[in-house]
């Protein structure tokens, strides 16, 4: 079984979100994806 | 059935949140992407597929638990563990590398962008994860302190304070406080500062014990100052 992992680090802050559910990573890396792009548009 | 994993590690602190249900994972995830998207990240991720079957059950425990430190941590213990609503929460404290810090302290200069000088962000910067888990246990509570310090008999700021280290440890079951923490809940509510002499003065009357934790003076209250409570400020 595969495991994915989405890690997002910012200076001494780090989070990391692990699943076997690929979709539910493929959705929260999307909805920060695009959170961050906004913000930073 | 899928299992899914949040840490979130700060310095040489690690909160981690194992759940078998996706939902609660999303609502932390949004919390916490609304924080880091507020304070102008320039954000560096990565998207990665791993074969799970190298690692055994009690391996990505320690796997997750060692992370932070790059491949380089060393003796990390779990501190503290709790069940909340059938998942798991885990904090656990690590040591931190001396390598691992120089190699944090050059992505910090060059990939991030000058962080946003609103108080709020401010605010982020300073909380802790403990402090999330403080937030969780109140908003689970049965009761707010405001409700609690006016449903029993405060008389003074004192008596005040030893009805919120009441409420910290019985209501919340937080065993221990700093002033730092208790003075969050309490101030807002009482427009009144618990210091360090009255900390001592109920240390002296033997309502509270304090210990030095990592540098980091906290305290409890005793079974003293429960009876106390309980006889004297009790409504």
């Amino acid at each position: 079984m595969a495991e994915y992992v989405f890690k997002m680090k910012k200076g001494e802050i780090e989070i990391e979100l692990s699943s076997d559910d690929a979709e539910f990573v493929e959705q929260q890396l999307a909805k920060w994806r695009e959170e961050i792009l906004k913000k930073q548009g | 059935m899928a299992t899914y994993r949040l840490t979130i590690k700060r310095d040489n602190i690690s909160v981690q949140v194992v759940a078998k249900s996706g939902a609660l994972i999303a609502h932390e995830m949004d919390r916490y992407l609304e924080s880091f998207v507020n304070r102008k990240i320039n954000s560096k991720y990565t998207f990665a597929k791993k074969d799970v079957s190298q690692n055994t059950a009690a391996g990505q425990t320690a796997h997750y638990g060692a992370q932070s430190a790059a491949g380089e941590n060393t003796s990390g213990g779990t501190s503290e563990f709790y069940i909340h609503n059938g998942e798991q929460i885990n904090i656990t404290k690590e040591q931190v590398s001396t390598r691992t810090l120089e190699q944090a302290a050059p992505v910090q200069q060059q990939d991030i962008a000058p962080v946003n000088t609103a108080p709020d962000s401010r605010q982020y910067e300073q909380k802790q994860p403990e402090d999330y888990l403080h937030e969780q246990r109140e908003q689970g509570a049965p009761i707010s302190l405001k409700d609690f310090l006016v449903s029993n008999k405060a008389t003074d700021v004192f008596s005040e304070f030893i009805i919120s280290a009441y409420y910290i440890k019985r209501v919340l079951n937080i065993s221990h406080f700093t002033l730092k923490m208790i003075n969050s809940k309490f101030y807002p509510i009482t427009n009144a500062l618990i210091d360090l002499s009255m900390a001592e003065e109920a240390r002296t009357r033997g309502f509270i014990e304090s210990l030095d934790e990592d540098g980091v003076i906290k305290y409890t209250l005793t079974p003293a100052g429960e009876s106390y409570f309980i006889n004297q400020l009790r409504g």
